[in-house]
C-alpha cells in the first residue's frame, strides 16, 4: 500500500477521474452501438471503445465482451511506431486492420486519434467494430473453408484515415471497392470517428478542468493502482508451476487431426507468465489465433480468476507475460487464415481459468464446454427472397467447490444471446421441433457440470445451404478433483429419407425439405468424487429430470 | 367536495398526499411502514391525517396507491407453488432463457433459480405454427395427466404458455377450460392473456412472474379494500400501475403483471407533471431515498417506457416507465479500501439502524452525515418527527475515516459528497449517452427523501440548466398516483410486411385492439369520461432483429396510408440510429394500442404573491469548498412566488431539507415550485 505522503495527488479527485473516465468510454461505446449499421454489433455486440494512455497503456474501456479487453493494445503500439508521437497532429485519425501488424482478424478495424490539450497529445481514444464486410471470398468476410488471409479481405496498415481534421479521400476510395457493401462501411467507420471524436471532446474538457499535466499524473496513477491491487490478488497465489491441456475438434479443413492447446502457468510471487509451448502448430484453417487474441484469452482468464473487483486497465495486465511459440495456433506466420478464431480465443482463456485453478483450489471450475456452436441456414423463402439466420447454441458450464455448473450458457469471453424459436419460424421456412435440456450430459461429480442442450431443426421449403460449426464432438470437458467428464456433443443430419450423417465438428451441407438436424451440445466438467455428491442434490437431479 | 388520497409505501416510511378540492391545498404526511403487517400503516395514516388535518375518511373521495408487495413477493420467494405448461419438447423454456450470462467477468455467474423448478413444468401434447395453423391438435388426454401431476406436486396455479399462442390462443383457451372444469380449486393463468407477444421466453416469463405473485397481490389488494371500508372511506382504491396509469384494485387482483413497479413509476408521473407545470422540455427525474437513487428522463412531460425491466432477478416485457435504479443514497456508507482510497457505498445503513446521526445504533458514516458535518443538516428533524439530528455522532463517525486520510473532518464529508456525486455521475452518464442525451439541456427534478439535498452536487457535476423542487418533493411518489391517469396497453403481434397487401389486417388488428381497449376502460373500469387512444407499431427493417416501438395516426390506419406509416417509421429510425433507408423493406411485428382516461385531477392555481419580503430564520456555518461560509435557513412554507434565495441556503420542509449551494440562487415560480441555478447562467 501506497502511503499518503507519496501520492501528492488529492485521493478524492483520483477516484473521481476514474469515475469519469469510465463515464467517457461508456458514452463512447453508446456512440458507437447507436449508430452503427454491423448487425454484428448491434446484436452481438462486436464493437468497444477505448481511452488509452499516451505510451499505450489501457486507461479506460467499455467493453460488452471480455475479449475486446486487450485486442487494441497492439495496434496502439503499432499506430505509435509508424508514426511516432512528436509527428502526430490534432485532428489525426489512424486506421488499421492487419492481423500481422497487431490487429485480430480483418473484419475488426480500428480507428485511433490522438488527443490534444493546449497543443499538447494527452491520450488517445480508440473505437473498433467488427465491420459486416470487408471483401474476400464469402459474403460476411469470415470464410469457414479459408487457408490464407488474403481470401478473408482487404488488409489495412497502420495509415491515416484523417489528417489534421481532412479525411484520406484516396483511401476511402480504395477501402469501397474492395467491400460489398461500402455505404454501411463507410457508415460504420463514421459511427467509429464519432466515437473517438466524443472521447476526444470530453478528455480534453476534463484536461481543461484540472490542467493537463495533472491529469496525466492521475492516469498513471490509476494504472498503477490496478496493478498494484493485480499483483496483491497474484500474490495470493501459491507459486509455482500449472498446466493444463485441452484441444479444439479440428481446423474445418483436416477433420480428423485435433488441435491442442498447452498451456503452462508459472505464477512466481506477484507475476504470472504463461508459456504455450507444446501448444499446435499454425492450421490450415481460419482457426488460427493472432496474439493479440492470446493475451485478450490470458487478461480475460487472470482478471476473472483473481478478483473482479479491480477497476480493469493496463496497470492490470503490467504482471502478465506471454510465451507464444512461433508459427503456432497461437501465434501464426503469414499468411495463415484466422477469421475464425473465437473458438480458439475460447478454448485459450478455458485452458488458462483450469491450469490457474490448479493453484487455488478454492476457485477452481472444471473445463467449461465452451462450445458455442454457429448454426447458419441459407436458403429461399417461398416468395424467393433470400435469407441467412445464423444462430448460437451454447453449452454447459464447469462445476466448482459449492456449485454445479450452469446449464447451456456463454462462458470464456463471449456473451450473446440465442434466437426465439418463434421469432425464427417467423422468418424462415425452418421449425423447431424441440429444445430441451439434454439430460445427463453434465459431467458426474460430487458437483455436477451444467448440461448441453438438444435441439431438433427442420428445413420446411425449399434447398437450404446448412453450415455447423462446433467444438467437443471429439474432446469432453474435463472434470476437476476426481470429477466426470461432460458429455461430447454430437449432431446428426436425418434425411427424409431415412438416411443419417453423423456431423464431425465442422461442415457445410445441404439440406433438402423434411431433413432434420439434431444438435446435441456439450456438458460441462464435474467437481469432486460422484460418491460425495449430496443425497439431496441426487434426488433433486432426478425430480428435475437433469441427470 | 372531498378530499383525495395518495398514499405510496417504500420500505421505510409510508408517504401520504392529499388533496383538498375545495381549496386547492396539498397537505403531506410520512408514517413509519409496516412489513411485518401490511395494511396497518394506512390505517394510521388515515387516523393521522383525521387528527392533523380534520379529514374524515368518509369524505375521502378518491384514493390511489402504490404498494411493492409484487416485487417484494419475488425476491423473498414468497409466491404461489406454480406449475407451469409449455407445449410438449419446449418444457425448458425458463431453464435455457437467453444464454447471456448476468457477469461475463464472473466466473462463478449463475441463472436465478427459477420461480417455477423443472419438475413443476409439463409438456402438452399441441402445436401451433407462426401463422396460427394448426399443426398437432390439442391432445387432451396430455392435459390431463398434466393436471394429475400437478396435484401430485401440490400446484395451487397453473401458467399455460404455448408456442405461437399469441397468434392463436385457442389451445391455451382450451387447456384452462379443461383445468376449470377438472380442477376448479387450480388458478389458471394464460401467457396469451397476460401479453400476448412474439418470444417464447419474454412471454412465458412474465405470465409467470404474474401467476407467482397473483394470490398475494390479491390478498393485499382485498386487505386494502376492507381496510378502507372499516375505516369509513367508501371508494374503490386505484391501484399505480408500471405504465405510469392506474387502474381499479380489484382488476388489479387479476392483472398483476401489470402493478409489479408501481411505485417507482408514479414517482416519475409525479414529476413528469411538474415538468409540465413548469413547462421543462428536457428533464431528469432525480429520486433519492435511504438506499437507491432512481433516474428518469421526461422529454417534453412524457417519461420514457421500456420493456424488460428487472422484478427482481427476472425480466418482464410489460412497458413500463423506464428508471434506472443506482445503488446510492443518503444512508450508503463511507468506507476506504486497501489502497487508501476513499469510496461510498454501495452498502448502505438503510432505515436500522440508519446514519450514524439518527442515534439509533448506526456508527458507520454515511452520505447525510456527511452533510450533517458540512452543516446542511441537523437544523430540523427529519420525518416527521421520526428522526432527530445528532450532529455529535455525524462528526463521530466522519472522524473515524479523517484520521486515516490525513483530512479534518470536514474536509472528509466534502470528500465523501465528492465521491458518491462522481460515482452518480458514471451511472447517470451511461443512462444519458445510451439514448445520447445531453445533460446541460435538462432541468433536474429532484425528490425523495434526500433528493433536494444532493441535487445541487449532481446537477453541477453536469453542468445542468437548473434543479426544480417541487412543493411536496418527499411525498412525490404518492401525488403521481394523485394526478396518474387511468391507463392500459393491447398488443398483438401480426408479423407482416408494411405494404398495400397487408393494409386490411392492420385496419383489422387495430379496430380489434380499440375494441378490447374500449370495453375495458368502460366495462372494467368504469369510467365514463373521454378516452384518448394511441396506436403504434414494433416496425424493423427486413432482417433486423429488434424493433422500433412507432407512433403512429388514428388517420393514417384509417386511410391505409402505409407510406405515412413507413415514413414515421424511416424518421424514427434516423433519429435513433442516426441512419435510416427510404428504400429498404419495413416489417410490421407487433400492433399496440394505449387507452387512457383522465379522472377529475386536482387543479393547481397560482399561487398569490407574498405580501412580505423573505426572510431567513436563522444563519448558519456551512462548509463549503475548504472554508466555512454563512447561510440562510428558511422555511418553505414562507416561500411564495417571486421569492429569491441567495446560495449557500438551506430550505427546510417537513417532507425533506434542500440545499442550495454556493454559487447558486433559488427562485419561487407561480406554483411555489423551487428553481435553483447557477448564478453566472443568469
Amino acid at each position: 500500500m501506497k502511503n499518503a505522503a507519496q501520492i501528492s495527488l488529492d485521493p478524492v479527485l483520483v477516484e473521481v477521474v476514474r469515475n469519469k473516465l469510465e463515464g467517457i468510454a461508456n458514452e463512447m461505446q453508446s456512440t458507437l452501438f447507436k449508430s452503427s449499421f454491423s448487425p454484428i454489433v448491434k446484436e452481438g455486440l462486436d464493437a468497444s471503445a477505448s481511452l488509452f494512455t499516451l505510451s499505450g497503456e489501457t486507461l479506460a474501456q467499455a467493453i460488452a465482451l471480455p475479449f475486446h479487453l486487450a485486442t487494441l493494445i497492439p495496434m496502439v503500439r503499432k499506430v505509435l511506431e509508424e508514426f511516432p508521437l512528436d509527428t502526430m497532429e490534432d485532428g489525426d485519425i489512424f486506421i488499421m486492420n492487419d492481423p500481422y501488424l497487431g490487429g485480430t482478424h480483418l473484419p475488426d478495424i480500428a480507428l485511433i486519434m490522438p488527443i490534444f490539450e493546449g497543443g499538447v497529445p494527452i491520450a488517445f481514444s480508440a473505437a473498433m467494430t467488427h465491420h459486416q464486410d470487408v471483401g474476400g471470398m464469402t459474403p460476411g468476410s469470415v470464410p469457414t473453408n479459408a487457408t490464407e488471409i488474403f481470401q478473408e479481405g482487404i488488409r489495412i496498415p497502420p495509415l491515416k484515415y484523417y489528417g489534421r481534421g481532412e479525411v484520406n479521400s484516396t483511401l476511402i476510395k480504395i477501402l469501397r471497392l474492395n467491400v460489398r457493401l461500402p455505404d454501411s462501411f463507410e457508415g460504420d467507420l463514421n459511427a467509429q470517428v464519432a466515437a473517438c471524436q466524443i472521447g476526444r471532446r470530453r478528455l480534453v474538457s476534463l484536461a481543461e478542468k484540472y490542467g493537463s499535466e495533472k491529469i496525466k499524473y492521475i492516469f498513471s496513477e490509476l494504472l498503477d493502482r490496478s496493478e498494484i491491487m493485480t499483483r496483491d490478488a497474484i500474490k495470493g497465489l501459491p507459486n509455482g508451476m500449472f498446466s493444463h491441456i485441452d484441444y479444439l475438434d479440428n481446423d474445418g479443413v483436416d477433420l480428423d487431426v485435433a488441435i491442442k492447446i498447452n498451456v503452462s502457468v508459472k505464477i512466481d510471487d506477484d507475476e504470472i507468465y504463461l508459456d504455450f509451448t507444446g501448444t499446435n502448430k499454425q492450421v490450415k484453417g481460419p482457426f488460427n489465433l493472432m496474439p493479440s487474441g492470446a493475451y485478450a484469452a490470458a487478461y480475460f482468464a487472470v482478471h476473472a480468476m483473481i478478483d473482479a473487483d479491480v477497476p480493469i486497465n493496463g496497470g492490470c495486465f503490467r504482471p502478465i507475460s506471454l510465451k507464444l511459440p512461433e508459427r503456432s495456433i497461437v501465434n501464426p506466420e503469414e499468411p495463415a487464415a484466422v477469421n475464425a478464431r473465437t473458438s480458439t480465443m475460447k478454448r485459450v482463456a478455458g485452458c488458462i481459468t483450469s491450469a490457474l485453478g490448479k493453484a487455488d483450489p478454492q476457485r477452481a471450475v472444471a473445463d467449461a464446454a465452451g462450445e458455442l456452436l454457429l448454426l447458419a441456414f441459407g436458403g429461399e423463402r417461398e416468395d424467393g427472397s433470400r435469407y441467412v439466420v445464423g444462430e448460437l447454441v451454447a453449452s454447459g458450464s464447469g462445476a466448482s467447490e459449492g456449485m454445479d455448473g450452469v446449464d447451456v450458457i456463454e462462458t470464456d469471453g463471449t456473451n450473446c444471446m440465442n434466437l426465439p424459436i418463434e421469432a425464427l419460424e417467423l422468418d424462415v421456412p425452418i421449425r423447431i421441433n424441440k429444445t430441451e435440456l439434454r439430460k445427463g450430459s453434465g459431467g458426474a461429480g460430487k458437483f455436477r457440470g451444467g448440461l448441453g442442450i438438444i435441439r431438433e431443426y427442420e428445413v420446411l421449403k425449399g434447398e437450404v445451404i446448412f453450415t455447423h460449426r462446433g467444438e467437443r464432438h471429439a474432446y469432453a470437458a474435463q472434470g476437476i478433483s476426481s470429477g466426470g467428464a461432460g458429455a461430447l456433443a454430437q449432431s446428426v443430419i436425418y434425411r427424409l429419407d431415412g438416411t443419417t450423417e453423423v456431423i464431425n465438428s465442422k461442415i457445410i451441407q445441404k439440406l433438402q425439405p423434411g431433413d432434420r438436424v439434431v444438435v446435441e451440445t456439450a456438458g460441462g466438467g464435474g467437481y469432486g468424487d460422484i460418491k460425495e455428491r449430496s443425497q439431496q442434490s441426487v434426488i433433486a437431479d432426478q425430480v428435475n429430470r437433469k441427470s | 367536495m372531498g378530499f383525495r388520497v395518495g398514499v405510496d409505501i417504500g420500505g421505510t416510511f409510508t408517504d401520504f398526499c392529499v388533496f383538498d378540492e375545495s381549496t386547492g391545498a396539498l397537505s403531506t404526511l410520512k408514517v413509519l411502514s409496516r412489513p411485518d403487517k401490511p395494511g396497518a400503516e394506512i390505517m394510521t395514516g388515515l387516523t393521522k391525517i383525521a387528527e392533523a388535518y380534520d379529514i374524515e375518511p368518509s369524505s375521502v373521495s378518491y384514493f390511489t396507491h402504490g404498494t411493492t408487495v409484487g416485487v417484494n413477493t419475488v425476491i423473498q420467494r414468497k409466491g404461489v407453488n406454480l406449475c407451469l405448461f409449455t407445449t410438449e419438447n419446449f418444457e425448458d423454456v425458463l431453464e435455457v432463457a437467453r444464454l447471456r450470462m448476468p457477469d461475463p467477468y464472473d466466473l462463478f455467474s449463475a441463472r436465478p433459480e427459477p420461480l417455477v423448478t423443472r419438475d413443476k413444468v409439463f409438456g402438452i401434447k399441441e402445436r401451433i405454427l407462426s401463422d396460427g395453423s394448426i399443426d398437432t391438435p390439442l391432445e387432451l388426454e396430455s392435459v390431463r395427466t398434466a393436471l394429475t401431476r400437478v396435484k401430485e406436486v401440490g400446484g395451487d396455479a397453473i401458467v399455460v404458455a404455448l408456442m405461437h399462442a399469441y397468434r392463436n390462443p385457442e389451445h391455451e383457451r382450451y387447456v384452462a377450460e379443461i383445468i376449470r372444469k377438472e380442477a376448479p380449486e387450480i388458478k389458471v393463468i394464460l401467457a396469451s392473456d397476460i401479453w400476448p407477444v412474439v418470444r417464447e421466453y419474454e412471454r412465458t416469463i412474465t405470465a409467470v412472474v404474474a401467476g407467482y405473485v397473483q394470490p398475494q397481490v390479491a390478498y393485499y389488494l382485498s386487505s386494502l379494500q376492507t381496510v378502507l371500508k372499516e375505516a369509513g372511506a367508501n371508494v374503490e382504491p386505484m391501484i399505480t400501475k408500471s405504465n405510469g396509469g392506474v387502474m381499479t384494485a380489484e382488476r388489479g387482483k387479476t392483472d398483476c403483471a401489470q402493478m409489479l413497479l408501481s411505485g417507482t413509476a408514479s414517482g416519475v408521473m409525479g414529476a413528469s407533471s411538474i415538468a409540465i407545470q413548469t413547462k421543462v422540455p428536457m428533464a431528469m427525474s432525480l429520486d433519492i431515498g435511504g438506499t437507491s437513487a432512481d433516474v428518469a428522463i421526461i422529454n417534453s412531460g412524457e417519461p420514457q417506457f421500456g420493456t424488460g425491466e428487472l422484478i427482481g432477478e427476472f425480466p418482464i416485457y410489460i412497458p413500463s416507465v423506464s428508471v434506472s435504479s443506482i445503488g446510492e443514497g443518503g444512508g450508503s456508507i463511507a468506507w476506504i479500501d486497501e489502497q487508501g482510497v476513499l469510496k461510498v457505498g454501495p452498502e448502505s445503513a438503510g432505515s436500522t439502524p440508519g446514519p450514524a446521526c439518527y442515534g439509533k445504533g448506526g456508527v458507520n458514516p454515511t452520505i447525510t452525515d456527511a452533510l450533517v458535518v458540512l452543516g446542511y443538516l441537523g437544523k430540523s428533524e427529519l420525518g416527521y418527527s421520526a428522526v432527530q439530528i445528532d450532529s455529535g455522532l455525524a462528526h463521530q463517525a466522519i472522524s473515524k475515516l479523517s484520521g486515516n486520510l490525513s483530512l479534518t473532518a470536514e474536509e472528509v464529508a466534502e470528500a465523501i459528497v465528492r465521491i458518491a456525486v462522481s460515482g452518480m455521475y458514471l451511472e447517470i452518464s451511461k443512462l444519458l449517452s445510451r439514448q445520447g442525451l445531453d445533460p446541460r439541456d435538462m432541468s433536474l427534478i429532484a425528490f425523495g427523501g434526500a433528493g433536494p439535498m444532493l441535487a445541487g452536487w449532481v446537477a453541477s457535476e453536469f453542468n445542468m440548466k437548473n434543479i426544480i423542487v417541487p412543493t411536496v418533493p418527499g411525498v412525490l411518489s404518492a401525488f403521481g398516483g394523485l394526478i396518474a391517469d387511468i391507463k392500459n396497453d393491447f398488443i398483438r403481434t401480426v408479423y407482416l410486411d408494411l405494404s398495400t397487401a397487408s393494409v386490411d389486417q392492420i385496419k383489422q388488428g387495430f379496430g380489434t385492439l380499440a375494441r378490447e381497449a374500449m370495453s375495458w376502460i368502460r366495462e372494467d373500469q368504469g369510467f365514463e369520461g373521454e378516452v384518448l387512444m394511441v396506436p403504434s407499431a414494433d416496425m424493423r427493417y427486413r432482417g433486423q432483429s429488434y424493433e422500433i416501438d412507432t407512433r403512429l395516426e388514428a388517420s393514417w390506419i384509417e386511410s391505409g396510408s402505409i407510406d405515412l406509416m413507413a415514413k414515421a417509421f424511416h424518421e424514427l429510425h434516423e433519429k435513433i440510429y442516426e441512419h435510416s433507408d427510404a428504400e429498404a423493406e419495413v416489417q410490421l411485428i407487433n400492433l399496440r394500442m394505449v387507452i387512457s382516461g383522465k379522472p377529475p385531477k386536482p387543479n393547481f392555481p397560482s399561487l398569490e404573491k407574498p405580501k412580505k419580503n423573505l426572510k431567513a430564520c436563522e444563519h448558519i456555518q456551512v462548509y463549503a469548498d475548504r472554508s466555512l461560509t454563512e447561510a440562510g435557513v428558511f422555511l418553505r412554507s414562507d416561500l411564495g412566488p417571486g421569492h429569491e434565495i441567495d446560495g449557500p441556503a438551506v430550505v427546510l420542509q417537513q417532507d425533506c431539507t434542500t440545499c442550495i449551494l454556493q454559487g447558486y440562487n433559488a427562485t419561487v415560480d407561480e406554483f411555489g415550485n423551487l428553481f435553483i441555478q447557477r448564478k453566472d447562467n443568469l
